[in-house]
């Protein structure tokens, strides 16, 4: 039974570790904590499956982990005064939803969209980076960030337009 | 927006990975780790605040509590009898043991002295084939021998008595039946058995009559008990049939040195011979 429980979590964990990794270490900018996390989210999709818990999307289910464990790392550090985190016009503000590509070493392109990424509005930041570079759908981010499949394809649709204003024709 | 170059760009940010050996190790910490055990919601706390919310079920664990602690007391009594029945086994094995060792005692006094008197109560005839005599040297696996405590211990209340007492009383009654001659142990150690087992019938009638057969003559007469279980027999009178190698005239012999009897456990029947002589051993027809 456990082999079967083994077999698919190494399924999981081949398809989507990289892109855990890669969503904390945007947010975060530091591999090794970022490796901490990405673990310890894969630990708790691991504890899930030994305990037979049904997890019916598990791409949501780890970035939602690795989304509230962020948050938890920056709330940890106390870098984020409490009045600013809660000047969100839903549900307060969201330190994990800052992101940064310093010391990424990444290419040219992708680097700077990126950056582009990392600079449009706050609310529209997360789906924008959910959508185009995870590849989730709609009702996948809603679930992550806690809203709707609705709210969340809005905010992916005005992150866009807002992402076509700042690149102008690149990628067009 | 989904032009080459954003597609490019999307796939240079997905190069952003974990190293081989990062990925390996961060698997094998999480695959390597044993799950706790997963604590039971039915834990002593919440048994408490069942038994708070259902009074039915404190009622059922109460007398649950009571079965059980009744059912101890009625074992612990029943466990105090055991024991002191044991008690009692070990001090009539006590006795046993002194008996044996008393009876032991008594052969070798009378061993030289006493054995041409038995000898010649035996051997009355010469025409009759030599009994079946061997000598006795373990009593104690000698499952046909009484046992020991029949011999001189204490008697029970349970029908084994060697009390006194007249035909047809309680005490009378407890010979009334037939009785077959197993052997007879002389104080020497010999044993002496008939060679037709079973023929050997003596039956004591609660009228202070008795009769019996041998292996070739019926005999008849009267008997009588008096206290502290002693034993006489009247004068019998028995049919004169000659046969071959009869052992009858052996048996009648001890018959008339009967002195007294006593029953063991097994509700057979020892009758001792005057003078200390040795004992008969009937079984229960």
């Amino acid at each position: 039974m456990n082999d079967d429980i083994k077999q698919k979590f190494e399924m999981i964990y081949e398809k989507e570790s990289d892109a855990i990794f890669r969503f904390c270490l945007f947010k975060i900018s530091d591999k090794e904590q970022a490796l901490d996390i990405t673990q310890e989210t894969f630990l708790r999709l691991w504890k899930n499956l030994l305990e037979k818990n049904d997890i019916l999307n598990s791409r949501a289910f780890l970035f939602t982990v690795a989304r509230n464990l962020v948050i938890d790392w920056y709330r940890k550090k106390k870098s984020v005064s409490f009045e600013d985190m809660s000047t969100d016009e839903e549900g307060g503000y969201d330190p994990s939803d800052e992101m940064t590509t310093e010391h990424l070493f990444i290419k040219a392109d992708g680097r700077y969209l990126l950056e582009k990424i990392m600079q449009l509005n706050f609310a529209n930041r997360q789906p924008v980076y959910l959508r185009y570079v995870e590849d989730l759908s709609p009702p996948e981010i809603g679930e992550i960030l806690g809203i709707s499949a609705n709210a969340a394809s809005v905010r992916i649709n005005r992150g866009i337009e807002e992402l076509r204003k700042m690149v102008g024709g690149k990628f067009n | 927006m989904e032009n080459d170059n954003f597609k490019n760009s999307i796939n240079e940010i997905h190069e952003v990975k974990m190293s081989f050996d990062e990925k390996s190790q961060i698997f094998n910490n999480i695959v390597g780790f044993r799950a706790l055990a997963i604590k039971s919601d039915w834990s002593f706390n919440s048994f408490i605040l069942l038994m708070q919310r259902n009074h039915l079920v404190t009622y059922v664990i109460l007398f649950i509590l009571i079965f059980v602690a009744g059912g101890g007391v009625v074992f612990d009594l029943l466990s105090n009898r055991n024991n002191q029945i044991n008690n009692n086994n070990v001090g009539m094995n006590t006795n046993r043991a002194s008996d044996v060792y008393n009876l032991d005692n008594d052969i070798n006094s009378i061993k030289n002295n006493d054995i041409q008197k038995v000898d010649d109560i035996v051997i009355s005839s010469q025409k009759i084939d030599p009994p079946i005599i061997s000598k006795n040297t373990d009593n104690n696996s000698d499952s046909s021998l009484p046992p020991p405590t029949g011999l001189r211990g204490p008697s029970l209340g349970v029908g084994i008595s060697s009390s006194g007492g007249s035909v047809g009383s309680p005490q009378g009654g407890i010979l009334s039946g037939a009785w077959i001659w197993d052997n007879t142990t002389l104080n020497n150690g010999n044993v002496i058995r008939p060679q037709k087992k079973g023929v050997f019938v003596i039956t004591f009638n609660l009228d202070e009559k008795v009769n019996g057969q041998t292996d070739c003559n019926n005999f008849s007469g009267s008997y009588t008990i008096e206290n502290v279980g002693n034993l006489n027999f009247g004068p019998l009178s028995m049919t004169e049939m000659y046969c071959q190698g009869s052992e009858e005239k052996i048996f009648t012999n001890f018959i008339s040195k009967s002195k007294s009897y006593e029953m063991d456990y097994s509700c057979n029947l020892t009758i001792f011979l005057v003078d200390n002589l040795g004992y008969i051993y009937f079984i229960k027809k």
